[in-house]
């Protein structure tokens, strides 16, 4: 399993610490809900002011009202759906990876930087100058401030050569990050801004691009905004015939005081929403719950991002499988466990049993009989969560049988529920 | 969040956790946690230094935190003793809920169980109350963590530290600034002798740290 540790769990420590990137850490960490430690999903605030995931927040306030954060009292009709930061957040995961790259690439930078060699120190020094007065040239247009003013006095008539011999160059040179600014070569993947369209250009198909035209798909990240933008201008119609059609679906849910319920009314309220009334009473009261719960979440994220009833449909089934599927397990690791453990649970039976019996082989054999009948009744217990008045019986005759049997049997079963828990 | 299972959200909080404390460190490097085996992220076991300038100090005390959750049945048959009516640990649905501490070998300590387990408001959750002193605002919430936890365990092994000698992760929030609760306490005849003989409950610490370190 060492899959667990590998797994990459994107956290704030990703980025570098406050000593080399000021603030990166802190802001990937403020951009994460403090209950899940993940990237804010359907952030919502509390009249307090604190922000936390809708699902998340929605858990904590079933069991305790308050704000987990500063405990000041909080029921879920304060719960304010946060736009802001979802787009705030959604710009992140965008952009992310790419700033986790750019770190990267600069830790690089300085480890290379720190072996540096006489030459490329001296053309360094003469490229920064030029780009010094380049943008302190162009600080007129307003387009960047300048980087060093006295230099670029000193050096202006030379640059305005240098302007009128390229005049596609601008300024935005300035605003390239330091290592590839520094490196005389770019790598092959780095990413440069083309000098004519000052789109961002992986360096090893630059010429190619300018060759084009400027013409060939920009950076995915770009792309991804503009398909973002597409999707928010072709919005407005499509929401409108949405809104139109299910206009109820922008109301929360009410939550239901189950106990009050009759079965027949908590049916209708699952089969309203499409779901499965397979179960008993208490799955019901669970399902209709958890309904509630990812439903209005899912109205807290803004209306583009929300998910559709059948995906809903599915994240809840996918819950119940999950706690059906664990409950099973622990049912078949009984059976399973029995026979593995067959001579260790012999031995302890032994132990448990009263010494110096007299009918020591007799009770031996009826013991023999209870582990297997008693694993019956577990998996009866465990599937159905309590005792159900069948295993109870059965325990009823077993007892008038054999009183030794009781004894065995509770010590068996504290010995299986301490397996269990190691 | 939603379509996550309680159980895998708490799995992955869990992670980011060890994580953050793996690459991060603790304050002062006073004690390290993380999983005891990879293949179980619930249990995890916590080393934790005595605190400078208390009778703990010097010593290494090992921990185990279990993120399991104990559903309490209410007995069904007068068969079933108190333990076989406990079923299976459920899996943590931490954060929500907080997690066991245990210290093995068990700490002489006001607020620890002869059996080691520790008995501190920020690992009770808002609605039980043990022991009838605590206040809210110490209990657990789901923002508390392990690093939490520990550095409050810390904060209440070494007592009321005057301002020279505190610690500079402890901050004014109540959490930090534990103090032995005699009124609440785990362990009567250690509440008592510290109460009416520090010294000797002192003398008995350091005894036991030297004997764990073999001394």
């Amino acid at each position: 399993m060492n899959t667990l540790l590998s797994a990459n769990v994107p956290d704030p420590t990703d980025f570098p610490p406050l000593t080399i990137a000021p603030g990166l850490r802190t802001l990937d960490g403020s951009l994460r809900c403090n209950i899940c430690g993940e990237l804010f999903d359907a952030p919502v605030t509390l009249n307090c002011g604190h922000c936390f995931c809708s699902f998340c927040v929605r858990s904590s306030l079933a069991e305790k009202q308050e704000c987990p954060a500063c405990r000041k009292t909080a029921i879920e009709g304060h719960l304010r759906p946060n736009p802001v930061m979802e787009e705030v957040v959604s710009a992140w995961k965008l952009s992310r990876p790419y700033i986790l790259n750019l770190s990267k690439a600069d830790s690089e930078q300085q480890q290379r930087d720190a072996t540096p060699v006489a030459t490329p120190k001296a053309k360094k020094r003469k490229i920064m100058a030029e780009t010094g007065t380049r943008s302190g040239a162009s600080t007129s247009s307003g387009v960047s401030a300048p980087r060093s003013p006295s230099k670029s006095k000193r050096t202006r008539q030379g640059s305005e050569v240098f302007f009128n011999t390229i005049p596609t160059s601008d300024a935005d040179e300035d605003e390239m990050p330091e290592p590839s600014n520094a490196s005389a070569n770019p790598r092959p993947d780095d990413l440069v801004k083309c000098p004519m369209c000052t789109r961002r250009v992986k360096y090893k198909s630059i010429n190619q691009h300018m060759d084009q035209g400027c013409k060939d798909p920009p950076l995915e990240s770009t792309r991804s905004t503009m398909s973002d933008w597409k999707k928010l201008m072709a919005g407005p119609n499509k929401g409108k015939q949405k809104d139109t059609s299910d206009d109820e679906d922008n109301f929360p849910l009410p939550k239901a005081s189950y106990a009050t319920l009759k079965d027949r009314k908590l049916k209708e309220m699952l089969t309203e929403h499409g779901l499965p009334i397979s179960g008993d009473r208490n799955q019901w009261i669970h399902r209709h719950q958890r309904w509630v719960m990812i439903y209005n979440a899912n109205l807290d994220r803004s209306s583009r991002n929300r998910k559709t009833k059948q995906e809903l449909r599915k994240e809840l089934k996918k819950w119940e499988d999950e706690k059906a599927k664990k409950r099973r397990t622990t049912v078949e690791d009984n059976a399973a466990h029995e026979k593995r453990h067959k001579n260790e649970f012999a031995q302890l039976v032994d132990a448990a049993r009263p010494r110096g019996d007299k009918g020591a082989p007799k009770a031996a054999a009826s013991t023999a009989k209870w582990t297997a009948e008693q694993s019956k009744n577990n998996a009866a217990i465990s599937l159905s969560g309590d005792k159900s008045p069948r295993a109870a019986q059965t325990e009823g005759n077993h007892c008038e049988r054999e009183k030794n049997a009781i004894v065995v049997d509770s010590e068996e079963e504290r010995e299986m529920v301490f397996l269990q828990r190691t | 969040m939603a379509g996550r299972s309680s159980s895998a959200t708490a799995l992955r909080r869990l992670m980011t956790e060890y994580k953050q404390l793996t690459s991060g460190g603790s304050p002062d490097g006073m004690f390290t946690a993380g999983p005891i085996s990879e293949s179980d992220f619930f249990t995890w076991e916590a080393l934790i230094c005595g605190p400078k300038d208390t009778p703990f100090e010097g010593g290494v005390f090992a921990a185990k935190l279990t993120f399991v959750r104990y559903v309490i049945t209410p007995k069904f048959d007068i068969y079933h003793t108190e333990t076989d009516c406990s079923p299976p640990p459920q899996p943590s649905d931490y954060p929500l809920s907080p997690f066991k501490m245990k210290f093995d070998p068990p700490l002489f300590h006001p607020n620890i169980y002869a059996d080691g387990n520790v008995c501190i408001s920020i690992l009770h959750t808002p609605g039980d109350d043990p022991t009838m002193y605590e206040q809210a605002s110490e209990r657990w919430s789901p923002v508390q963590s392990v690093e939490k936890v520990i550095l409050s365990v810390i904060s209440m092994l070494a007592g009321k530290l005057n301002q020279s000698t505190r610690m500079s992760w402890i901050t004014d929030h109540p959490a930090f600034n534990q103090e032995p609760n005699l009124e609440s306490g785990a362990n009567i005849d250690c509440c008592k002798l510290y109460r009416d003989n520090r010294e000797e409950y002192e003398r008995i610490v350091r005894e036991s740290i030297k004997e764990q370190l073999g001394l």
